[in-house]
């Protein structure tokens, strides 16, 4: 293998490699740091690179797997974590000018698991900052660049996780989502996003977002990576109050299964507005190649949905406008204009305004659940538009943020309104080359039904490019 | 310059007399909160006459304990 080969390897290629000692994980992490100094400086995918910390983890995987104590599928693996995660000894600033120096004595729980299963920590992601919108157009430490194109946006929060990946710097990266964290920007990036159920993965150690929407979730170049790296991240936490005990799905058998049977149900009425051509494009191509793998498509009617947007948004901001009440009364001017004004905004909310959202959010989740009776899983867009310019800034998402109606942004936003497990996954291209996803969101716990539906999606397209970096 | 903005938006902007918010900023966040809370009041279309807050998902709708995660909630 060539470096590059290695560094565009799965985990599913590496770790049969790394378990019979045909590649070290020394080899490999070099490689991939190499990649990362030759690459970062044009992509900003990382704020801090761990190299000394990743060259040490390195050799006691080496050495351990050459003792016969080969730990499972993350071991030597690289990976790297969204800037938002704390990491014990590494400066956390979670893409803010206000924790530019934190350097936590903890590591975050997230983290803990991680170094469990073996893996190589190489560095910290860049992020939209306090991961608070969806460019990544950071004012402190610069926009992330897309790899297809690096005058566009990867989306955000999650951006530098879902460049990384995508550019081959690193085999995942540990994002968190908020609204759409980690689907949009592994839709803009061309990598496979998941977000399991809420309360899976421990949040503990993670600078808060809005408390009871904040997930976080693996991006990988593959679902059966994601599937690998939630395995090994998932699991209560007494730490984190939202975890649950509840047993995973076994996810590996669920992958190779297909969707002959499956039904998907299809919600048309919110795919003509605010959807561009090409993505509608691919997206009804690959509903027309599942339904000839067997699965059947079920037009779904959600009356409350269209209520998701607006829902979801003032939960955030009444959350994060509370988190950040300290630092807005002696550091305002220390945030993005952007973000300053969102939190000062969440902050007039009142107490009368959150509980309506969070009943309207019970409405949307029964609503949702009397169509899942009908269903196995829902199929949309995981992006309305490819990744748009920098230049253009958040105005070019299009994102109808306080919006009501049939928008296809509250689809983008329902799964992590209400816990599902979703999952992006590439879906074609434009004419350009812009990559484009497809989404699948399941029900509560059963992440097994989206990520064996997002897996039969990657098998019908076939070997991705890579970007042109 | 104020004289645009309504007085309950106003009142709000004020009452967080803690953040100290500049008088030059509130057409800005006026304007965000108006279009939020116009949202807001669209969410009275809903049906919510039975629907309390709380957990999303409960034990007697088959989905198991799962609580609303509200800091300090406890898990199942």
């Amino acid at each position: 293998m060539t470096d590059e080969e290695l560094c565009y390897a799965s985990i599913g290629e590496l770790a049969p490699l790394l378990a019979s000692s045909k590649v070290s994980p020394v080899t490999l992490a070099e490689a991939v740091l190499a990649r990362i100094d030759k690459l970062n400086p044009r992509l900003n995918a990382f704020l801090t690179v761990t190299a000394d910390q990743a060259r040490v983890q390195a050799r006691a995987a080496e050495q351990e797997i050459r003792a016969g104590r080969y730990r499972g599928p993350l071991h030597g693996i690289p990976i790297s974590l969204k800037d938002i995660i704390a990491t014990r000894g590494v400066r956390t600033t979670a893409g803010s000018k206000i924790l530019a120096d934190w350097v936590p004595d903890h590591d975050a729980a997230v983290v803990e698991r991680l170094a469990a299963a073996g893996a190589v920590l190489i560095g910290k992601n860049t992020l939209h900052e306090f991961a608070f919108a969806s460019t990544s157009i950071n004012p402190h430490y610069g926009p992330v660049r897309n790899p297809w194109d690096r005058e566009r946006i990867p989306a955000g929060s999650s951006g530098g996780s879902a460049v990384a990946v995508a550019a081959g710097l690193g085999c995942a990266s540990i994002g968190s989502e908020t609204g759409a964290s980690i689907r949009r920007p592994a839709a803009f990036c061309g990598c496979v996003g998941f977000k399991p159920t809420f309360g899976r993965v421990s949040r503990h150690g993670v600078v808060p977002h809005s408390w009871s929407l904040d997930h976080l979730g693996p991006l990988t170049r593959s679902v059966a990576d994601a599937a690998v790296v939630f395995e090994a991240t998932a699991g209560r936490d007494p730490r984190d109050a939202a975890t649950t005990a509840r047993a995973l799905p076994d996810l590996q058998a669920a992958l190779g299964q297909g969707v002959r049977g499956l039904r998907l149900g299809v919600p048309r009425a919110y795919l003509d507005e605010g959807v561009h051509h090409t993505v509608l494009a691919a997206f009804v191509d690959m509903v027309a190649a599942l339904t000839e793998r067997g699965a059947q498509m079920v037009d779904v009617t959600l009356p409350t949905v269209q209520y998701t947007a607006i829902t979801s948004t003032t939960l955030m901001l009444a959350e994060c406008g509370t988190y950040h009440r300290p630092w807005l009364r002696t550091r305002a001017a220390d945030y993005g204009v952007d973000v300053r004004e969102r939190l000062q905004v969440g902050a007039c909310l009142g107490a009368a305004e959150y509980l309506m959202a969070q009943r309207a959010r019970r409405a949307i989740a029964r609503d949702v659940r009397t169509a899942f009776e009908r269903i196995d899983a829902l199929v949309a867009p995981a992006a309305m538009t490819p990744a748009t310019p920098i230049a253009e800034g958040a105005a070019a998402l299009g994102d109808a943020f306080y919006g009501v109606g049939h928008h296809a942004f509250n689809l983008v936003r329902l799964p992590s309104l209400l816990g599902l497990p979703a999952i992006a996954v590439p879906c074609g291209a434009t004419p350009e080359g812009l990559p484009l996803g497809l989404q699948v969101i399941g029900r509560a716990f059963d992440e097994a039904t989206p990520l064996r539906i997002a897996h039969a999606v990657e098998q019908a397209q076939g070997p991705r490019p890579r970007p042109p970096v | 310059m104020h004289d645009a903005i309504p007085l309950a938006l106003i009142a709000r902007l004020r009452a967080q007399d803690d953040l100290a918010l500049s008088p030059e900023e509130w057409p800005a966040l006026a304007a965000q909160l108006a279009e939020l809370l116009a949202g807001v009041r669209r969410l009275e279309e809903l049906d919510l006459a039975d629907v309390p807050p709380g957990p999303l998902w409960r034990a007697d709708d088959g989905e198991g304990g799962w609580p609303l995660a509200m800091p300090g909630a406890d898990a199942p």
